[in-house]
């Protein structure tokens, strides 16, 4: 084989699983929502989904959805802007699965003597590829919302874009913390620091930590601020007048937005893909070990929407530039004096 | 290879930059202004310059176009067409 048949089917083969994962986790996470608050509730939860009488707690409920979905009347408002009205939800998911090419979601593995780094691109300016295209799913929800020519849709939009773009300040200035603490902008560089328990960024950016999950639901439209959509107030948000497929879209965006951000939180502040107490261990339990990290933050999210109630708009308003972002900025400043003072 | 990655991502520069100053919609020429500036920075990754392209990215796109739609969005609705009217 040639070293360039080589290198594509080893990209290929990457892209795939990264694709596979991504989907995977979007898939059981339709089906957590259902699951999990049935859990914290005391109740069943959908269980009546069956194939030849296997009913799997429920699984395969997510692949009847999709076909109801698929089946449904593709409405399209007569009024609307109808371009943007299509593209919108592929703004969407567009972001979510761009950024995941830089996520490391393993350490490397050897094949023929051959070193595979398990990341799909290995970029020295990661971060900032990361924040850059996670920034564009703003333009999904706003045209979603505006060419709906629906008032709700445009409320929840406006709504959407201002949360998202105040949050992301806090989100970028704790991401910043990490990056000055690791000296790189690499991921691979900063999960390669984290090899060791004690090396985690968690240990010495608790704040940016806290910091980052809090905009993190901010910037997904989760709740508690899940203002974009906020059912009681304005009917769906700015995907109300979204049906079948492209309604489905939108929520696999929103589905694989949160695992990004999950897989985020994993690789800057908990190790990425490294098993506390054992830094040699095999490719494969270090892609597990990720996995099941992502996986936590997952249920973490679905576990905060059944527990708290939802901000006031103008407490999150207040929240993100009162409360985060001065916070954001003094933990940017500390981080600095101590990096440059050799402390840290 | 580069070449042609350059021509697809010149032209779409091009393209779309004329379609800024030409539409009639404000909004889908603010839309067309983003995939001029993301265009552009695909060209300064082939210029030797991620770091530009990334910021290019991070700040045109993904904070000042948001404003210019956030303006346009909440403008009168009789000083350009909008959905529905």
């Amino acid at each position: 084989m040639t070293p360039l048949l080589e290198e594509t089917i080893i990209a290929l083969a990457k892209i795939s699983f990264v694709l596979g994962l991504v989907f995977g986790f979007a898939v059981l996470l339709t089906w957590a929502e259902r699951k999990q608050p049935a859990l914290m509730q005391d109740r069943l939860g959908a269980n009546r989904a069956s194939i030849l009488g296997l009913r799997l707690w429920g699984l395969f409920h997510s692949i009847a959805e999709t076909l109801k979905l698929i089946f449904k009347e593709d409405f399209i408002p007569p009024k609307g802007l109808k371009f943007a009205f299509h593209f919108a939800p592929v703004i969407t998911l567009f972001p979510a699965l761009v950024t995941f090419a830089v996520i490391p979601f393993g350490n490397q593995l050897e094949i023929g003597g051959r070193i595979i780094l398990l990341q799909i691109l290995n970029l020295n300016i990661g971060v900032l590829f990361l924040l850059a295209f996670g920034g564009l799913a703003v333009y999904g929800i706003m045209l979603g919302g505006w060419s709906s020519n629906n008032k709700y849709s445009l409320l929840g939009a406006l709504r959407g874009a201002a949360q998202m773009i105040s949050y992301e300040l806090s989100l970028m200035l704790a991401v910043l913390s990490v990056v000055l603490v690791t000296g790189s902008l690499n991921l691979r560089e900063i999960v390669e620091q984290q090899r060791a328990l004690v090396d985690w960024n968690v240990w010495t950016q608790p704040l940016a930590f806290v910091l980052f999950t809090i905009a993190m639901f901010a910037e997904t439209n989760r709740h508690p601020f899940d203002f974009a959509e906020c059912e009681p107030e304005l009917v769906g948000g700015f995907h109300t007048e979204y049906s079948a497929m492209r309604f489905a879209l939108f929520f696999l965006g929103e589905y694989c937005a949160m695992t990004i951000m999950a897989a985020l939180n994993t690789t800057l502040f908990w190790g990425g893909p490294s098993i506390p107490f054992w830094p040699e261990a095999p490719w494969l339990l270090g892609v597990g070990s990720f996995a099941v990290k992502t996986a936590f933050f997952l249920v973490f999210f679905i576990w905060v929407r059944w527990t708290y109630p939802r901000f006031r708009y103008d407490q999150l308003m207040r929240l993100g530039w009162k409360v985060l972002l001065p916070l954001a900025v003094v933990q940017f400043l500390v981080t600095t004096a101590l990096t440059v003072g050799g402390v840290l | 290879m580069e070449l042609a990655v350059f021509a697809i991502f010149a032209f779409l520069a091009l393209a779309s930059a004329i379609v800024v100053v030409a539409h009639r919609n404000p909004v889908y020429s603010t839309m067309s202004l983003v995939v001029t500036l993301v265009s552009t920075a695909v060209l300064f990754v082939l210029l030797g310059s991620p770091f530009l392209a990334a910021l290019q990215v991070l700040l045109y796109t993904g904070a000042i176009l948001v404003l210019f739609l956030f303006v346009i969005m909440l403008l009168d609705h009789y000083l350009f067409p909008r959905p529905g009217y």
